[in-house]
């Protein structure tokens, strides 16, 4: 920030030269004064700023949670100077990105901050791309009227907004579903009946439902425990999201608009997230749209992966894994090889 | 094509985005402010600064120097053109048409107010140089003419007209850029003017300077005062991009600049009112003394004794002599010091040669002094056994040129023994056989000389040399010693065709050659001298007619033959350039001439100098044809140098001609012609104008006549009003274009629904001009329905029929998505035309007025 402001510095201090060399050789005395002028002229504005930057409110929001790829995403920005003083020159550095698309471009914005006012500055988005869209602020400097001093406030900001794929028109195909043990024991679970048979009590794992965990017997046994129904052996849905290739943009949407079909149907899923730095699987009950989102929101944060192994490693990870919907780009590829996960 | 270039970077940023946004899946779209930038206010407030810029600098000068002025009329037009040049960044297309009406406005007024405002501007320089006069005690300073007389019109005129170029300059550094350095240099510079003689403005203007400068300096320095007439109304920032940047600055910001303006000038008035005590103390330059105060000084006493060309000299030229050197001297720079302190008696009115510098051999720009021949520059004095007249004349050397001696012609005796004497050839024995009665005039003491002072100081006596229709034989010259001239003095550069080629045109241009003809013809050598005596009037009569007189002709360019450039480009010089070019055009047909520099002393000078003796005992033997003559002492000043030629003539000797023609009134001309600015730069010198030139000009100059006092306000204001009304015409016009424009485009591109409409709006606009329709936005139907009732009785009938197909196909091509056929418009076009033309004389009928 000093760098930036060392071009002023020169400039002043060369207009300070200038007056003061033409004081001496030529005696003037409107020179004098602004030789005087030029001198005092520094202080005041850096006291000056100071003073008023003390009262300087400011903030950034943005009120939407989520939104679909071709939308605005808005910003606001607002700057509150109760002081009589304005501030002319507040900067704001700041960044954004598609967390799949990697830019490092940095915006910096220049506002007045206009003495007794509030104003507001909305920083409009567009987005054409599904992921999460990450606003951050990294600085915001208040810099003195004649550009000598830079006041650094502190102002770290991020603001995260998942865009969300668009919804493409399909028809649900014939998936196949995974192998059960007994045919007759399927049933549909409709949203909000998951109140079947239990199969038994296990203790708790970091990602089950807390809706799932018997209180009861979690409260006399002194630890959590977590029920277990018998539909999950029903379970003949998993869908294997692969974030490979270049067509990560039409396997977002092609996995949204199947889980929303799915759900609309009434068929609840499993969503297996890769997590390729500790070659590990995450597996996600779908029950809902809202879980829907949460395993997209989740797949998100997982980088690209170059191999296309990703079922390989699923498979070899978890042998008994079988009815594995994988999608790739906008395909879908069914394992035939039904089975109970 | 402007329009086209803004399109085309609108065009170029929404590329870029759209690149951005399939390259990231994310870019940032126009920023968006709840308070759009009020650009009538950030105008208002440009226009104020612009305002107090210039009335400080304008109002400061005066001020300074006290001159009378309207203080309500200029600032008063100063604040209504700040105003004006403000808004010119209010938009596109003020900024174009404004700039357009602003430059007929001013050159109108300019040549309306030309008298006034040259007078003014001429009355501001006389002030300025009177003051700086006395400030550095100069011996003279240039003074000029000013026409009309009541300074207290002209100089209001004057600065009010000075201050709208001021408010035009100050819109570009202030609206246009915000720059504090170019502001400052075009405000203080000027202010250096009183400032550099210790004069200071008054407080108020200094106040206004400085507020200004702080407001620019601080809003310069933000990025938020940008707000240009290229962007859009609704654009409130501005995108910079950068490798690896992108810069968002806020346009502008109307309330921070109020408030800094206020805050400016609230402290700048603080500021100076606690240190004003710095002008009032002996805080000045008057007595410092320093290397680069004095250069300072001695350039501004340059530049106000002998103004800006001076400078452009390539070598010094301050008067005096220049030994033959010619081209390097843009204009002439006299100090005005006394060069020779001249005792004599005046024998007649014509100018007395005092000869130092001959140059024989001209090359390089430059007449050589060449001594290889054994008479030099010798000059042999006629011989006369019974001249009626004999003169001494006492020379000091004060500061001219020392090598030299300065000895009038038909000098026979000088008390100087040194070489370069005139009297070479011809020994004093002889002298003083031949002048017997003129050596007693020595027997009288010689004046007292001051030895601190003086150079050198000599005494001569001379036979009075005046000019004659013809010369008597002179025993003196041999037929060597004429011989001897005709083998050095005819000699011209052989190497430059292009200056033998214009000493040719000149000689036949000027009749020379068939005058030439009879010299080389004559038998006799009276003969001959008549002849060459034509030939001399003859060029000098060419030279006046064809070629003009200035001290300040500017310099030869250095590739260039000093005569030749002279001759055939420049066409106006001063002595040197007459003297030279004579002496090569006599050369080339034959007259052995010579170059000669030295001191004139002219009748006006004796008649300023010092009556030292009534009694001219002494100094004067014979008759004298100026009885009433005493003994002056003149101080011959370096701004008497000159340069003339001498002319051999057969028999007699070398005749001195001065081939310089007087100044003449051209100047005066060529500043109407020139016009404008040629007027505010140029200072008419004093002996250039003339009762008839002013009465020409300006009929009743004293003032009383109505015209004459409110003139100057009553024709720009007129000029004003007709050059509004033909705006409001070329605007009216270029609306009608648009929409023909658009009808064609339509058409073109076989939208012919949008064509129709697109006429249909602008007949609608015309009926709502004249009619009350039922709503502000109605509907096909009711405006036929309006139509048909209103021309009713003057509807042609088949008119009438077709209304109901053209209000169907009026709704087809308004809400349709299917295009009316190019027959349908073509009809239905010229129909509405008809119910136009139909509506246009049922109205008049009616008597109709617009609304």
């Amino acid at each position: 920030m000093i760098r930036k402001n060392l071009p002023f510095i020169i400039s002043y201090a060369l207009i300070l030269l200038c007056n003061l060399l033409g004081a001496i050789f030529y005696r003037q005395s409107f020179l004098a004064v602004l030789l005087l002028l030029c001198a005092i002229l520094p202080p005041i504005s850096i006291a000056l700023t100071k003073h008023a930057l003390l009262t300087l409110r400011y903030d950034a929001i943005c009120t939407i949670q989520n939104l679909e790829a071709g939308n605005n995403v808005l910003i606001t920005f607002h700057l509150n100077n109760p002081s009589f003083l304005p501030l002319l020159n507040c900067q704001i550095d700041f960044t954004f990105e598609n967390l799949y698309f990697p830019n490092k471009t940095l915006h910096t914005l220049s506002l007045p901050a206009e003495p007794k006012r509030e104003r507001f500055f909305k920083l409009p988005f567009q987005t054409s791309m599904a992921g999460m869209f990450v606003f951050t602020i990294h600085t915001l400097c208040i810099t003195d009227y004649l550009h000598i001093y830079t006041f650094s406030l502190p102002f770290n900001k991020e603001i995260k907004i998942p865009v969300l794929p668009k919804e493409l028109d399909l028809t649900l195909p014939a998936i196949p579903k995974a192998a059960a043990e007994d045919e007759e024991k399927i049933t549909n679970h409709q949203r909000g009946t998951l109140s079947s048979e239990i199969l038994q009590l296990r203790e708790y794992r970091p990602g089950d439902r807390l809706q799932h965990i018997h209180w009861k017997m979690s409260a006399k046994m002194d630890e959590l425990l977590v029920k277990e129904f018998d539909y999950s052996l029903d379970l003949h849905y998993l869908l294997l999201p692969e974030l490979t290739g270049d067509q990560v943009q039409e396997m977002f949407s092609v996995y949204y608009t199947l889980g929303r079909l799915l759900l609309k149907k009434g068929e609840i899923f499993k969503t297996a997230i890769y997590h390729p730095t500790d070659h590990t699987f995450t597996f996600l009950d779908i029950i809902d749209d809202e879980s829907l989102l949460q395993s997209l929101y989740q797949l998100y944060y997982e980088p690209i992966v170059n191999c296309s192994s990703i079922y390989e490693q699923l498979c070899f990870i978890y042998p008994i894994s079988a009815g594995v919907v994988r999608i790739c780009g906008d395909q879908l590829i069914f394992d035939k090889v039904g089975g109970a996960l | 094509m402007i329009a086209n270039l803004f399109q085309f970077q609108a065009k170029k940023e929404a590329r870029i985005r759209k690149e951005e946004l399939n390259q990231f899946g994310v870019v940032l779209g126009d920023i968006q402010t709840d308070v759009i930038p009020n650009r009538f206010f950030i105008c208002i407030i440009r226009g104020l600064l612009i305002f107090m810029a210039s009335l400080g600098t304008i109002g400061g000068i005066a001020s300074a120097f006290e001159l009378p002025f309207n203080f309500l009329l200029v600032s008063l037009s100063l604040l209504i053109f700040s105003m004006y040049v403000a808004f010119l960044y209010y938009n596109r297309i003020t900024f174009y048409i404004g700039y357009i009406l602003l430059f007929v406005i001013f050159t109108f007024s300019a040549f309306l107010l030309y008298w006034y405002i040259n007078s003014g501007y001429q009355a501001f320089w006389n002030c300025v140089f009177e003051q700086y006069s006395d400030y550095f005690h100069l011996s003279y300073y240039r003074e000029s003419t000013e026409f009309i007389t009541d300074r207290y019109i002209t100089l209001s005129v004057t600065m009010a007209f000075i201050g709208f170029l001021y408010c035009i300059l100050l819109n570009i550094t202030i609206s246009g850029y915000m720059n504090l350095t170019e502001t400052f240099l075009l405000t203080f510079l000027p202010l250096q003017i009183p400032l550099y003689i210790d004069r200071i403005p008054q407080l108020p203007y200094l106040i206004m300077l400085l507020s200004v400068y702080i407001a620019v300096l601080i809003l310069g320095r933000s990025t938020h005062f940008q707000l240009s007439y290229k962007q859009n109304k609704k654009q409130s920032f501005l995108c910079r991009r950068k490798k690896g940047e992108q810069q968002h600055s806020y346009l502008s910001s109307g309330i921070s600049m109020l408030t800094i303006s206020i805050y400016s000038v609230v402290f700048g008035t603080v500021f100076l009112l606690l240190t004003s005590v710095i002008f009032y103390s002996n805080f000045n330059g008057k007595y410092v003394s320093n290397v680069v105060k004095n250069t300072t000084d001695e350039y501004v006493k340059t530049y106000i004794q002998n103004g800006i060309f001076s400078f452009l000299n390539r070598y010094e030229a301050t008067g005096g002599l220049s030994r033959g050197k010619l081209g390097g001297v843009s204009s002439i720079t006299p100090d005005y010091e006394t060069d020779l302190t001249v005792t004599f008696v005046p024998y007649s009115s014509d100018s007395i040669y005092l000869r130092a510098y001959t140059g024989m051999l001209y090359e390089n720009n430059l007449f050589e002094h060449v001594y290889s021949d054994r008479y030099n520059d010798s000059y042999l004095p006629y011989v006369s056994q019974s001249s009626p007249l004999y003169g001494r004349m006492s020379v000091i050397n004060m500061g001219a040129d020392d090598v030299y001696n300065y000895y009038p012609y038909e000098t026979f005796y000088t008390s100087l023994d040194a070489p370069g004497s005139p009297i070479t050839g011809f020994t004093l024995d002889q002298a003083k056989d031949n002048y017997t009665e003129a050596f007693t005039l020595l027997s009288v003491p010689a004046t007292d000389i001051d030895s601190e002072e003086a150079l050198s100081s000599y005494e001569v006596l001379y036979l009075p040399y005046q000019e004659q229709m013809s010369y008597a034989h002179n025993s003196s010259i041999t037929q060597d010693y004429e011989d001897s001239v005709y083998a050095c003095y005819l000699q011209v550069p052989q190497n430059s065709s292009s200056l033998l080629d214009t000493l040719d045109t000149i000689c036949e241009d000027a009749g020379l050659l068939s005058l030439a003809e009879d010299a080389a013809n004559a038998k006799t050598d009276s003969e001959q001298q008549a002849a060459r005596l034509a030939i001399i009037s003859a060029l000098k009569r060419y030279f006046a007619v064809n070629y003009d007189y200035t001290m300040a002709p500017g310099t030869t360019p250095r590739d260039y033959d000093f005569v030749d450039y002279f001759l055939s480009v420049q066409k106006r010089g001063y002595c040197a350039h007459f003297a030279a070019s004579s002496a090569l055009i006599l050369r080339r047909i034959g007259i052995p001439t010579r170059y000669v520099e030295g001191y004139m002393i002219t009748m006006s000078d004796v008649l300023n100098a010092t009556v030292i003796d009534s009694n001219t005992d002494g100094w004067i033997a014979g008759k004298l044809t100026m009885p009433d003559s005493g003994l002056v002492e003149v101080d011959v000043t370096d701004a008497s140098a000159h340069a003339w030629i001498e002319v051999y003539l057969d028999g007699y000797g070398w005749i001195p001609v001065d081939m310089t023609p007087p100044s003449d009134d051209n100047v005066l001309a060529g500043n109407e012609l020139l016009g404008l600015l040629s007027g505010f730069f140029t200072t008419a010198p004093r002996n250039n104008v003339t009762e008839e030139n002013i009465e020409i000009v300006l009929p009743a100059q004293d003032g009383s006549s109505f015209s004459t006092t409110f003139g100057f306000i009553l024709r720009p204001l007129v000029t004003l009003f007709v050059c509004l009304i033909l705006l409001f015409l070329c605007i009216a016009l270029l609306v009608q274009c648009k929409k023909q424009h658009q009808v064609k485009v339509l058409l073109r591109n076989k939208n012919y629904s949008a064509a129709l409409v697109l006429e249909y709006r602008t007949m609608l606009l015309r009926l709502k001009r004249y009619m009350q329709l039922p709503y502000d936005h109605p509907a096909v139907s009711d405006v036929i329905a309006c139509l048909q009732s209103f021309i009713a009785p003057d509807l042609a009938p088949d008119l009438a029929s077709q209304l109901p197909s053209l209000e169907r196909i009026l709704q087809k091509a308004a809400f349709s998505n299917s295009q009316i056929s190019q027959a349908d418009y073509i009809n239905y076009s010229s129909l509405l035309h008809s119910l136009s033309r139909s509506f246009r004389a049922a109205s008049k009928n009616k008597g109709l007025s617009h609304k």
